[in-house]
């Protein structure tokens, strides 16, 4: 080739060279309004990072979590048309709510791991050790938590880790373990492993005194907090998985003032969900449940409620829609001065006298998602399946004593769970024991499982109306084709059986529940 | 050209045996000198193109009888035989005609020097200048209705500045574009609508880009459709390419053009011929059959009686083209302004144009051609569309409206204008180191913004308090491209065999920004400005940024010019796509293969048809995910007791990548009886594969919103023909008769990753597996007919039928006498597809009726107060109507015709026109019509008044002044 055939091909070379320069070398889409992914891997906002996986659990456990679980334990009573189907246990797979608990549990573990995962990688980009930094282990807390609430909640499940089967995290094998269905003590395991990675870290932290020198006095930073955190879970799981000694060995490590609180909420409205429920809105009331009919007299400072109104015959029950007229108002009291609308005498749709729940007042109160004090009832769980009732007792009055109250006699019997309680034998009183100290913060769920609770099994229902929907016609609608009842949340219809291939076809999304009576 | 000017100023020399050939060749029926014609002597190897006053000389033709031929694209070939004597000159003029159907000339194909059309595998469609010409329109897109093949331009604007959308052979794609891409002089142009012009703001008319361009600044179109024709775009092109080339100038002195258009337009009667009223548009004077107890006139009625008028429109506009041998010019600008017909102050359209091409030819084998325009246009916009704020809502809803008392002024307190300014500017640089080896550079920059204000000044009807909006978009397009193609003999094989090597690369960068700001209580009488920033209830900014770049490489081979058989690929990136998508390899391949055979080259070919050529093409062309789509985004929340957080926003798809849209296609094109009937048929069928599609993720994967997945695919298949009839021809009288039928049916494949689920696009239209798309889907009559019944609905959902028409033929006439006087006319029908009327749909549930549903409602009336046989003479799709009135109610068949235009030209006698002061060398006058009559079955309010046509994909009549017809005279005059 000569030089001239050179100088006729230069164009081309100069052009092809320019656009490959252009196309080949980092052209990225720019878009304003977002922050893009990269930007995020700093060491000063890492913290801000582990703050917003902590979102992720406010908006699974405040929104939805403990407000129909604590339906379905008897903690509250629904207005009929605000779900009161949860009250019912009668979760089926056509209720959104209980999918976004389940479509939320996921993303709550699997940001977590994701940003966990990038902390990692600015620790090793920064020089510094992630197996002792307390953000990481943090973050396991998190998805360890995630994990032992779908485990708590759901009959099966799949955990996918995020969009794609975990497409967004780098690791594979049995941690990110996606797709297929799962029962229930396979997802626990899970939570179990997940904890004892954050045991790891927060131990070899607590070890080094390492920080978070953005924000080193916030509490869940703070190595020793992750982990008691990790022994709670494990604690729990355990139980679950019925390791009575391994659940009372973790247990006994977790002092009685540990509490690891849900924080970090987005605005008021979703600040404290039950501040929002009770006080704008009334969609709940205590009236009903069992705390305002078979503990309605007993004065203990775990479960603070209050009269706003009363049916005017003092008939306890619902079953019909009442005129205004017909409710005595006790808007005095406490509790009952703050709401949006009118009717703050009775529930926002009108059925149900108002009892407002005292335990959730202001914005900045804090549900307690792990404490040293259920770590007491697990212990007295422990206790009394060994037939020790007198430590079972005594675990109990640790509790008690902690709020203040006087200490019971141990009881005579093991007995059998009975609802509404027995006041003489040990499951009974392990089980409002429990729902004193664990009202509204959607820990019972998992008991009721593990007990098969009466409540379940139709001794919620107080009178026959209450059995009957306003057509007459019995509740629940949805029974399965069998007659039986689930004790456990079925797979969302929906957003998993219809679009989910490896679950699509299978028994867990067999088309068992009648669809509608959303209330 | 330019040897052939030296040629034709040098001294004729006369050589022994031969003598010289001249003459002039003019378009017939305007006169029009026409330059760059091919003339040439058969068999001789001897030919000029034709200077820009049309004059063309030929040197040494040999004695005898020869055969000369001028062709011009565009044009039907005109061929004489004449004597030639030695060493006395011939003289031979040629008057070439339009031709609707374009056999030959070149084209362009996205490499760097045009094609043949006989080396093309695809159809492509073409319009020239002559043509636009001699058409009473405003905009690209009339030009292109019914005139280009496989084009579908929806609805017709009726308020002035609004553009339509225009789609190529069908809907291409769900969440992409479905507008083809529009270059100008090889350079991408902002042509889509405006965003904000939407029918919340103006009933649902929008400005585009494409119906800004001047059409008299155009030299041609060509409509390149379809994958099989686009591979060599790449991304972004699968919904097909409108190439425009602007006017060039020519050598030669300064040659001058002005057009001065008058216009007028009228609205005819509105709605049902049963209301006198029109619905309250043409007649408020009185209440009409809604309602019969009103005698007196609404409380703004118009003066005239009637809230339509007549508008009124004006246009003027001078070129200028010429130059020497080394630069040439083409200098053009134009002014327009148009009236409503809504008996309304304050509406219209202005538009100012101005554009600068020029052309250096000062080195030898450098073509160096920039181009620059500007325009500049503003539009007082009417509310319409629905709702309370709505002008034509409040006329139709007579004493029903929203406005206070009735006084339907009070929507024109509102003020919503709209100024758009387009800067486009390129360079084509075209080089040839050596005779068979091009190179192609076209550079570009196309920067156009708009700013779209809307206020409610303080006690507007609807929110006393006053409101302002001030929405503001800029758009730049940066077109990078270069081409080299290298032309030879195949080695090794004889002079039969050729062989075309091109290769080039290409970048794009594309912008779309954007700033909107919403102020409240802030307006004041004679107060237009504010500070309290407190008032500002919404303020948005955008800017997305994409990049596309890639390289093609294509080879053709030819056979005796007779075979052609081309393969190419694309190879693309664009920054849309998944960082993981293009990792290994970082381009995505698109294939083109192509083939064509002129048979009627061969010797055993019947001579009565002259030329057939047979083709096919297969090609692949794609359409990105939106910008953003594949990033893992965050989004800052301020949380608990002031703290910052990061929550995920988009979990990002790193494996996100184009639609890709595969398309065969084959056809033929030929002519009988010496040209005089010319035809081309191209069957198509097409697959979009990897389609863009929302999908739910499983609730397992965390993300309680839907994304963009590369699942989805879709199908298509149509055929198109044309054919070109030169009916009569002598010296006098030329009759023509051209026309051209398209089919198109696009069916939706898979949806999403539920098969269940299926797409609402709006107005009950509707994406659904299995259907054709879109599809108007909704609860069907099973009783439409039935007398004295009520209508019994289906239980599911049933297909209507396609919301888009199927089916489209024009038909056209073309009468010349004495290649002087021109008359056109031309038809246009659409069929087979279904529209629902919002118009009438919305008044009857809205109770104030309609004016076809009077008896049927006091029938009905009558039936529910218990006389069951008041029904008895009404069909169940009449009650249904009447009574019920929801959209599948008034869901029909739109099925229509028009006379689209009428065209009377006269060229003055030159003697005349030589003698009118000026200098004028040629006037012609023409008078022009649009839309004087049409036949619909559609029972509704009209088949093309369609709301939102430009912005939105589904359809729907009403709302919005149905199209007027349009009557111009244009005075055009050369100097």
């Amino acid at each position: 080739m000569n030089m001239s055939a050179i100088l006729r091909g230069l164009p081309a070379l100069a052009v092809a060279a320019f656009i490959a320069w252009t196309t080949g070398c980092g052209i990225e889409t720019q878009v304003t309004g977002i922050t893009a992914d990269a930007d995020i891997s700093r060491p000063d906002l890492m913290h801000v990072l582990a703050h917003g996986a902590n979102l992720e659990l406010s908006h699974l456990h405040l929104i939805n979590y403990s407000h129909f679980t604590a339906a379905a334990t008897d903690e509250v009573t629904n207005g009929y048309n605000s779900s009161g189907s949860y009250r019912r246990r009668a979760v089926n797979q056509y209720q959104q709510r209980p999918d976004w608990v389940y479509s939320q549990t996921n993303e709550s573990g699997w940001v977590a791991a994701y940003a966990a995962e990038r902390m990692m990688d600015v620790n090793e980009d920064n020089g510094t050790d992630p197996g002792t930094d307390p953000l990481i282990a943090h973050m396991r807390i998190n998805s360890a938590l995630a994990m032992q609430w779908l485990a708590e909640g759901q009959c099966v499940a799949c955990v996918n880790w995020g969009p794609d089967g975990g497409e967004l995290l780098k690791g594979s094998g049995d941690i990110y373990d996606p797709g297929n269905v799962v029962d229930s003590d396979s997802i626990m395991q899970t939570a179990i492993t997940w904890a004892e990675m954050a045991e790891t870290v927060a131990q070899a932290a607590a070890a080094a005194g390492r920080t978070n020198e953005y924000e080193p006095t916030w509490e869940h930073f703070i190595p020793e907090n992750s982990l008691n955190a990790a022994y709670a879970i494990q604690a729990m799981g355990y139980l679950w998985l019925e390791d009575y000694a391994k659940a009372d060995e973790f247990a006994a490590k977790v002092p009685i003032d540990f509490v690891w609180n849900l924080y970090s909420h987005e605005d008021n409205s979703w600040r404290n969900r039950w501040v929002y429920y009770t006080n704008q809105w009334a969609l709940t009331t205590v009236w009903g449940s069992a705390v305002g009919t078979t503990f309605r007299d007993v004065q203990d400072p775990r479960i603070p409620w209050s009269v706003c109104g009363e049916y005017k015959d003092g008939l306890t029950v619902g079953g019909r829609r009442r005129s205004s007229s017909e409710y005595d108002r006790f808007l005095e009291n406490p509790g009952c001065k703050s709401y949006s609308y009118s009717g703050r005498y009775r529930t926002y749709d009108g059925d149900l006298p108002n009892y407002a729940q005292l335990k959730y007042t202001s914005w900045d109160d804090e549900l307690v998602l792990l404490s040293g004090q259920e770590m007491k009832l697990v212990r007295a769980e422990v206790a009394l399946r060994a037939g020790n009732l007198g430590a079972m007792t005594g675990f109990i009055n640790d509790v008690r004593a902690f709020h203040g109250l006087d200490p019971i006699d141990v009881p005579a019997t093991a007995g059998a769970l009975e609802y509404p309680n027995a006041e003489d034998d040990a499951w009974s009183i392990l089980d409002r024991e429990s729902l004193f100290t664990l009202w509204l913060d959607g820990r019972r769920y998992a008991n009721f499982r593990r007990w098969q609770h009466p409540f379940w099994t139709g001794g919620h229902y107080k009178t026959p109306d209450e059995a009957l929907d306003n057509a007459g016609q019995p509740r629940p609608k949805y029974m399965r084709a069998d007659g039986s009842l689930d004790y456990c949340m079925p797979l969302p219809s929906s957003e998993e059986c219809n679009i989910n291939p490896l679950v699509r076809d299978t028994q867990w999304c067999a088309k068992l529940y009648a669809p509608g009576d959303g209330g | 050209m330019a040897l052939a000017l030296a040629l034709f100023t040098a001294a004729p020399l006369i050589a022994q045996q031969t003598a010289q050939l001249t003459g002039t060749v003019t378009s017939r029926g305007n006169g029009s000198p026409l330059a760059d014609v091919q003339v040439s002597v058969t068999g001789t190897g001897l030919g000029q193109l034709t200077n820009q006053d049309g004059r063309f000389l030929i040197l040494n033709v040999p004695v005898g009888e020869q055969t000369v031929t001028a062709q011009l694209i565009g044009y039907g070939a005109g061929t004489q035989t004449v004597n030639v004597t030695t060493g006395v000159p011939v003289v031979v003029d040629f008057a070439l005609s339009i031709r609707a159907v374009q056999l030959e000339g070149m084209v362009v194909t996205g490499t760097a020097t045009g094609a043949s059309r006989r080396e093309v595998g695809n159809s492509i469609d073409l319009v020239t200048a002559e043509q636009i010409e001699a058409l009473p329109v405003t905009t690209v897109e009339d030009i292109l209705r019914g005139r280009t093949l496989g084009v579908t331009v929806s609805g017709q604007a009726s308020q002035p500045g609004a553009g339509q959308r225009v789609l190529l052979r069908g809907v291409n794609s769900i969440q992409g574009r479905n507008e083809p891409l529009v270059y100008i002089d090889g350079v991408r142009m902002m042509s889509d609508a405006w965003e904000g012009s939407n029918g919340s703001m103006n009933g649902g008319e929008s400005a585009t880009g494409l119906a800004g361009i001047d059409p008299r600044d155009i030299e041609r179109i060509e409509v390149i459709k379809g994958a099989a024709a686009s591979t060599l775009y790449g991304t972004e092109a699968a919904a097909g390419v409108i190439q425009i080339f602007t006017k060039r100038g020519r050598p030669g002195s300064s040659r001058w053009t002005a057009n001065m258009d008058q216009t007028l337009t009228h609205v005819g009667h509105v709605g049902p011929e049963e209301d006198p009223t029109g619905l309250h548009l043409n007649d408020c004077t009185f209440g009409g059959p809604l309602r019969p107890d009103q005698t007196t006139p609404d409380p703004d009625c118009p003066d005239s009686g009637s809230w339509l008028k007549t508008g009124h429109g004006q246009k003027f506009d001078v070129n200028v083209r010429g130059g020497s041998e080394d630069v040439t010019y083409f200098l053009s600008t134009g002014w327009n302004k148009e009236r409503g017909n809504m008996n309304v102050a304050n509406d219209g359209s202005s538009n100012f144009n101005l554009r600068g091409n020029f052309q250096f030819e000062t080195f030898q084998n450098l073509t160096v051609r920039l181009n620059t325009s500007y325009r500049r246009q503003h539009v007082d916009w009417i509310p319409m569309g629905t709702g309370n704020e709505s002008l034509i809502e409040n006329i139709t809803y007579l004493d029903d409206g929203a406005t206070t008392e009735n006084h339907d002024l009070l929507t024109m307190d509102k003020e919503s204008t709209q100024t758009i300014q387009q800067m486009n500017f390129s360079a084509n640089v075209s080089w040839l180191p050596v005779d068979n080896f091009r190179h192609r550079l076209n550079v570009g920059l196309d920067h156009s913004n708009s700013l779209y204000y809307t206020s409610r000044p303080w006690g507007y009807f609807d929110d006393p308090e006053g409101t302002r909006t001030r929405d503001e978009e800029i758009r730049r397009y940066i077109t990078l491209d270069y081409a080299t193609s290298f032309s030879s003999g195949i080695p090794g094989l004889n002079q039969d065999f050729t062989s075309v090597l091109s290769a080039g690369g290409q970048y794009s960068a594309v912008e779309d920004s954007g700033m909107r700001v919403d102020v409240n209580t802030a307006v004041g009488p004679g107060n237009w400005e504010t500070d309290d920033y407190d008032n500002i209830t919404n303020y948005n900014e955008d800017y997305s940024g994409r990049h596309q770049g890639g390289f093609f490489f294509q080879s053709q081979l030819g056979w005796k010019n007779r075979l052609f058989l081309t393969a190419g690929v694309r190879a693309d990136s664009h920054s849309n796509f998944g960082p993981e998508l293009t990792h290994d390899y970082f381009f995505l391949m698109y294939p083109k293969v192509q083939a064509t055979y002129t048979v009627s080259d061969h010797s055993w070919w019947p001579s009565i048809w002259e030329t057939s050529r047979i083709r096919a093409a297969y090609g692949e062309s794609g359409e990105p995910p939106p910008p953003g789509e594949s990033l893992i985004t965050w989004r800052t929340v301020t949380a608990d007791e002031n703290t910052l957080v990061y929550q995920i926003n988009n979990g990002g798809n790193k494996v996100i990548g184009p639609e890709i849209t595969k398309e065969w296609e084959v056809g033929m094109d030929g002519s009988f009886f010496l040209g005089r009937v010319n035809y081309t048929a191209t069957a198509y069928k097409r697959r979009t594969e990897d389609g863009l599609v929302y999908v739910w993720p499983p609730s397992s994967n965390g993300l309680e919103e839907q994304y963009l997945r590369n699942l989805g695919s879709w199908k298509a298949k149509g055929f198109e023909t044309a054919l070109d009839f030169l009916v009569y021809d002598n010296i006098d009288v030329q009759v023509n008769l051209n026309g051209r039928f398209q089919w198109n049916k696009t069916t939706m494949g898979v949806l999403s990753n539920d098969p269940t689920d299926d797409y609402y696009v709006g107005w009950d239209q509707r994406y659904k597996p299995g259907v054709v798309m879109p599809a108007f889907l909704d609860y069907k009559i099973q009783n439409p007919d039935a007398l004295g019944e009520l209508p019994v609905y289906s239980d599911t959902m049933e297909v209507y039928g396609p919301s888009y028409p199927p089916y489209e033929s024009s038909l056209g006439l073309g009468l010349t006498l004495w290649n002087r006087l021109n008359f056109d006319t031309f038809f246009l029908a659409q069929w087979g597809h279904i529209l629902t009327d919002l118009q009438a749909s919305y008044m009857v549930q809205d109770e104030i009726g309609w004016p076809t549903c009077v008896e049927t409602v006091a029938a009905k009336d009558a039936y529910d107060a218990g006389d069951t046989g008041a029904i008895a003479n009404f069909t169940a799709a009449q009650i249904a109507r009447c009574t019920r009135g929801y959209r599948e109610d008034w869901a029909s068949p739109a099925d229509f015709v028009r006379l689209g235009t009428v065209t009377a030209s006269y060229r003055l006698h030159e003697g005349l026109v030589e003698k009118l002061p000026g200098g004028f060398q040629q006037a012609t006058v023409q008078l022009q019509a649009m839309n004087l009559w049409h036949w619909t079955n559609f029972p509704g309010f009209h088949p093309d008044a369609l709301y939102g046509s430009a912005a939105w994909v589904d359809r729907a009549a009403g709302f919005v002044v149905p199209p007027p017809k349009r009557f111009t005279l244009n005075v055009r005059l050369n100097f």
